[in-house]
């Protein structure tokens, strides 16, 4: 068994309650009964966390960025942005949120997330500023979590190639081919690569520390699980090019040949 | 039935256009229409390399913005009849072309030619997009080093994705051309041996040019290296390259000038 050590920064995924606030068309109308809301009390946004959710309008990019402006002069922090096009990523817009789910205003979802629950003040609060922003319901967005995953997994049949990037936070990974340098897989599960790993592999990113990374030939430039990884440099030359799996061991990445 | 078949390569400098020249003109000097396009918009080259530089009135943006007809456009080789040039405009950038106008032109050039090559300018941006857009077959020029061999790998990606065969969830014909290869070295460990570069980009190896002072000469002159020096070991590969492009098995050697340096790989073909 031979082992290496790995570098000890955390990120791990985790899933919190945020108010997700959904403006209706038009939005000079939806602006104007929010500018009402925030004149009865204008604190209510202070300080918290919020995601604007615009799956119901159909917004040019644009527009979306002019729509954060607007908020952003009335003192909402705006933490993501839900129901765009993932390709909108830019530096003009908030980071973007994929896969929220929505609460009733009376589930309580701290309980499902096991996340502390928001405080009765604070739920009446949303349930009022949603009414009056004439949202059906206040909708809790809520991000992946890890333990309520058990997806099926992603099978890849053809080579990664270099650019290109695998996602799949749902469960494990399986590729067919290869792993080109400058090409990434990262899975909510474990990696399974029937060819050579050259670009970065990344198991169990939402914090599964059981996950796990085979393949048949070991030259990546990064593997990491469970939020621990360990670069090409550290990886030992005596298992380069060898068929391995690497897995989390107190803290530390272990590669160990499969034969 | 035409084919377009567009050169491409990720990195410059790899013999993209000096490719792009001896396959065009290999394929019409075995009696093919043959139309060459270039598609480095503000960087042209290929008319110097085809030697029709001083010839060329208009050029690919003006056919695409409808400035001109094609037929003005198209430079017909001295020494080739069915060979063709289009040549890419040298005062204007990548952001001149469009992609409804490539189109058009494209649309155009099925009409009149079996093949149309298309020269790719370097990179990913617009240029190298648009030069692969409508592409039916596509020949990824590597050289046997690492780095060359990492943007092959993402242009094969941008293959399989950008291009409108791959959209309408067709397969897209791709062929590795490794140029520049000198088998000693390889063997020295040296550059990178084919058997690496196939296993890192696993598509089939459509022809392995060997370096030679020849390529550079013919450059120079202003001739594809296929019709300069015809009995040349780079020339003769790029022959053998063509043909295995209109579906001749041809097997595989790497030429070489010295005999007993020949390397024989017969039917080394990746998936």
């Amino acid at each position: 068994m031979t082992e290496s050590s790995s570098s000890h920064i955390r990120f791990r995924g985790r899933s919190f309650p945020v108010l997700a606030i959904e403006p209706d068309a038009p939005i000079d109308g939806w602006i104007e009964k929010l500018d009402a809301c925030l004149e009865r009390s204008p604190a209510f946004f202070a300080r918290k966390a919020i995601v604007i959710d615009v799956s119901k309008l159909a917004l040019e990019r644009d527009e979306v960025v002019g729509l954060v402006d607007r908020l952003s002069e009335r003192r909402v922090r705006v933490m993501g942005l839900t129901g765009v096009e993932p390709s909108w990523a830019c530096d003009e817009l908030p980071p973007i949120l994929l896969s929220g789910r929505a609460y009733a205003a009376d589930e309580d979802p701290g309980a499902a997330a096991q996340q502390p629950a928001l405080t009765p003040q604070e739920r009446t609060a949303f349930a009022e500023i949603g009414a009056a922003l004439r949202a059906e319901k206040p909708a809790l967005a809520e991000s992946v979590d890890a333990e309520r995953r058990h997806n099926a997994p992603l099978i890849v049949e053809a080579p990664v190639r270099s650019g290109q990037s695998i996602f799949h936070p749902g469960g494990d990974v399986i590729v067919v081919g290869s792993v080109a340098s400058g090409a990434d897989v990262i899975a909510g599960g474990s990696i399974h690569v029937y060819g050579a790993v050259r670009g970065r592999v990344m198991a169990g990113s939402y914090g599964e520390t059981r996950a796990r990374i085979f393949c048949r030939k070991m030259e990546a430039e990064l593997v990491a699980v469970g939020g621990f990884y360990m670069t090409a440099d550290e990886i030992r030359a005596d298992l380069r090019g060898r068929a391995v799996h690497a897995f989390l061991q107190d803290e530390t990445i272990k590669i160990v040949k499969l034969d | 039935m035409s084919k377009i078949l567009v050169v491409t390569s990720g990195k410059g400098g790899v013999g993209k256009t000096t490719s792009t020249a001896a396959l065009g003109a290999a394929l019409a000097q075995s009696n093919h229409k043959v139309a060459v396009v270039d598609f480095d918009v503000g960087l042209r080259n290929l008319d110097l390399v085809m030697g029709a530089e001083r010839r060329v009135v208009y050029d690919l943006i003006n056919v695409a913005n409808g400035d001109t007809k094609l037929h003005q456009a198209l430079i017909r080789d001295k020494r080739v009849d069915t060979l063709h040039l289009l040549a890419a405009s040298q005062t204007r950038d990548k952001d001149a072309l469009t992609e409804e106008g490539v189109r058009r032109v494209i649309d155009e050039l099925r009409e009149r030619f079996d093949w149309i090559v298309c020269d790719s300018p370097a990179g990913i941006e617009r240029g190298a997009t648009l030069a692969m857009r409508y592409a039916d077959v596509a020949v990824v020029v590597a050289n046997p080093e690492i780095s060359s061999v990492r943007d092959s790998d993402r242009i094969i990606g941008l293959l399989d994705a950008k291009t409108e065969r791959a959209e309408r969830g067709e397969r897209m014909e791709k062929h590795l051309l490794l140029t520049r290869y000198d088998a000693g070295r390889a063997a020295r460990g040296e550059m990178l041996h084919v058997d690496d570069v196939l296993e890192i980009l696993s598509i089939p190896l459509i022809g392995i040019i060997p370096e030679s002072e020849d390529v550079l000469r013919a450059s120079n002159v202003g001739s594809p290296v296929t019709l300069h020096t015809t009995t040349s070991a780079p020339a003769r590969a790029y022959m053998d390259a063509a043909r295995r492009l209109c579906g001749i098995d041809v097997p595989m050697d790497i030429p070489a000038d010295k005999k007993g340096l020949l390397v024989r790989l017969f039917g080394r073909r990746a998936a």
